[in-house]
């Protein structure tokens, strides 16, 4: 299980995480909510191996995680294909889906050949998916990754993401300011302030309706209103 | 309106007015000559002139081409060693900063009683190299953090991190200088045929110096007028091999 086991960390010696202890449920989608700056990036980055805890550890991570990034962070000389192999080509070590079949899972089979410039940002997005999809892990962080989207958009990619998850049961931390996207993605939501996690939420939704009547249903409501309280009281 | 109209048509009406001017001032023909009369020089010596434009352009790519390896070269000897860098990039500055004509006689003395040319494609080189080695300098430190961030998580190697992540971000920098460059190298080489004088040039400078010395005021301007052209001619080759590349690349240019 991936977690942080006592960890503390801080820039240039200012503190911003003190033993920290959070566990990522397994097939699950964990997301953080948290007011600006309270360090919901760098909990990424410590999972991740991109930063170093001061003292504490990272455990249950055993390969590098799948990171999908606020912009879609593809090279932009190299065509979509070849973004989406980087990871398997900079590790050696193949990913869970060739790219092709990773190209395919997003829609994006007949774009291989592409620019990213020539796409649009929510291509963009779905090949920066699909790079994930393509990396040889479980494991896959999200940092905000639909925000510069618009509404219908965004949508779009929480569907292709939910469906994405359960069929190769990701553990995903998600990461994202919006109530709404925290309700109807997270297994389990928690709000991050001051370098604290707080207790899971689990809006407990019925992932057997479709996406619009989730999205509609009273444990969403219920879930964002919960979620806006605890930001509220938090944030005061 | 076309964008290249305006230009044309200023160009136009100001040789107009030159030329009735001159007419109508009486005024004499070495101290400006009407642009019919330049016209009529560049048509008479169009033999000489593209000999000697010729000459010139030669060492001016050569120029060129020795100021882009070198750059590269050196930039790269700069990424691998910190050493390196700190112990060549002063004189590097040294070299863009002492007034390339003061150079000149030195390296003509040193070099240019055996091999002019090599004296000339030396000074032309001194003249260019600087803008595309700080170019790309600064475009080997214009890469997209969140991509680093990316060839970390991957344990990518140095080398992969290189070649894959920093030297195409570093692309458009090295266009880009090697368009003002190419600028710089046409006046190095203008440059060093002025200092080199008679010294065996063949080059468009040395005609427009030796009409000079002759009062050959019209033949000056056609000269003058040929080197202004290689220079404009020069500099849109570039601009368009750099948009060519650019846009092949897929990469925003450089801002620079
Ligand atoms: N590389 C860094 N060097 C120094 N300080 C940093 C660095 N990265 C982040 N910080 C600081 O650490 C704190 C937490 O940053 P972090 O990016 O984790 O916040 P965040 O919760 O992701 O915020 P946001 O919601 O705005 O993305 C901030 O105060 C930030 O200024
Ligand atoms: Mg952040």
């Amino acid at each position: 299980m991936p977690s942080l086991d006592a960890v503390s960390f801080g820039y240039d010696g200012r503190m911003l995480i003190s033993d920290l202890h959070v566990d990522f449920t397994p097939g699950n989608i964990s997301v953080l909510l948290g007011p600006s700056g309270c360090g919901k990036s760098t909990l990424l980055r410590l999972l991740a191996g991109l930063e170093t805890p001061n003292s504490g550890a990272v455990k249950g991570v055993d390969t590098a995680p799948a990171f999908v990034f606020q912009d879609a962070a593809l090279l932009p000389w190299a065509s979509v294909e070849d973004n989406v192999a980087l990871p398997s080509r900079l590790s050696g070590e193949a990913g869970a889906l060739s790219t092709r079949d990773a190209l395919q899972a997003v829609g994006l089979a007949d774009y291989a050949k592409r620019k990213p410039a020539q796409l649009s940002g929510g291509q963009r997005m779905r090949v920066s998916i699909a790079r994930a999809l393509a990396t040889h892990t479980n494991l896959v962080l999200f940092d905000e990754p639909f925000a510069a989207l618009d509404e219908i958009l965004r949508f779009q990619l929480n569907d292709l993401l939910l469906d994405l998850q359960q069929h190769y049961g990701w553990t995903v931390v998600f990461v994202t300011h919006s109530l709404y996207e925290a309700a109807f993605l997270g297994d389990r939501i928690a709000v991050m302030h001051n370098g604290t996690v707080s207790d899971w939420t689990e809006p407990g939704l019925d992932r057997s309706l479709d996406a619009d009547a989730q999205r509609a249903s009273a444990a969403l409501h219920d879930c964002v209103k919960t979620l806006s309280a605890r930001m509220r009281g938090r944030a005061e | 309106m076309k964008a290249w109209l305006p230009p044309v048509l200023l160009f136009g009406c100001l040789i107009l007015v030159w030329e009735v001017s001159v007419w109508a001032f009486d005024i004499p023909k070495f101290l400006l000559p009407a642009p019919t009369a330049v016209a009529g020089a560049l048509w008479e010596n169009s033999a000489d002139f593209l000999v000697a434009g010729l000459a010139t352009l030669r060492i001016t790519l050569i120029a060129l081409g020795f100021a882009v390896l070198s750059g590269v070269v050196l930039t790269l000897a700069f990424s691998l060693s910190r050493f390196l860098g700190q112990a060549l990039y002063p004189i590097a500055i040294v070299l863009q900063v002492t007034p390339i004509v003061s150079v000149a006689p030195l390296i003509l003395i040193w070099v240019g009683i055996d091999h002019v040319d090599r004296a000339l494609v030396i000074i032309a080189w001194l003249a260019a190299f600087f803008p595309i080695l700080t170019n790309l300098m600064t475009g080997l430190r214009q890469v997209d953090p969140t991509l680093v961030d990316l060839f970390r998580l991957y344990k990518a190697s140095r080398w992969q991190r290189f070649w894959m992540l920093t030297w195409p971000s570093a692309i458009p920098y090295l266009l880009a200088g090697v368009k003002i460059s190419s600028g710089l190298a046409l006046i190095g080489a203008v440059v060093a045929e002025f200092v080199a004088g008679s010294g065996g040039s063949t080059g468009l400078a040395w005609r427009i110096l030796e009409a000079g010395n002759r009062l050959q005021v019209p033949k000056m301007f056609a000269g003058l007028i040929i080197l202004s052209a290689m220079g404009v001619v020069l500099f849109y080759c570039f601009s368009a091999l750099e948009r060519v590349l650019v846009g092949r690349l897929g990469v925003r240019g450089a801002v620079t």
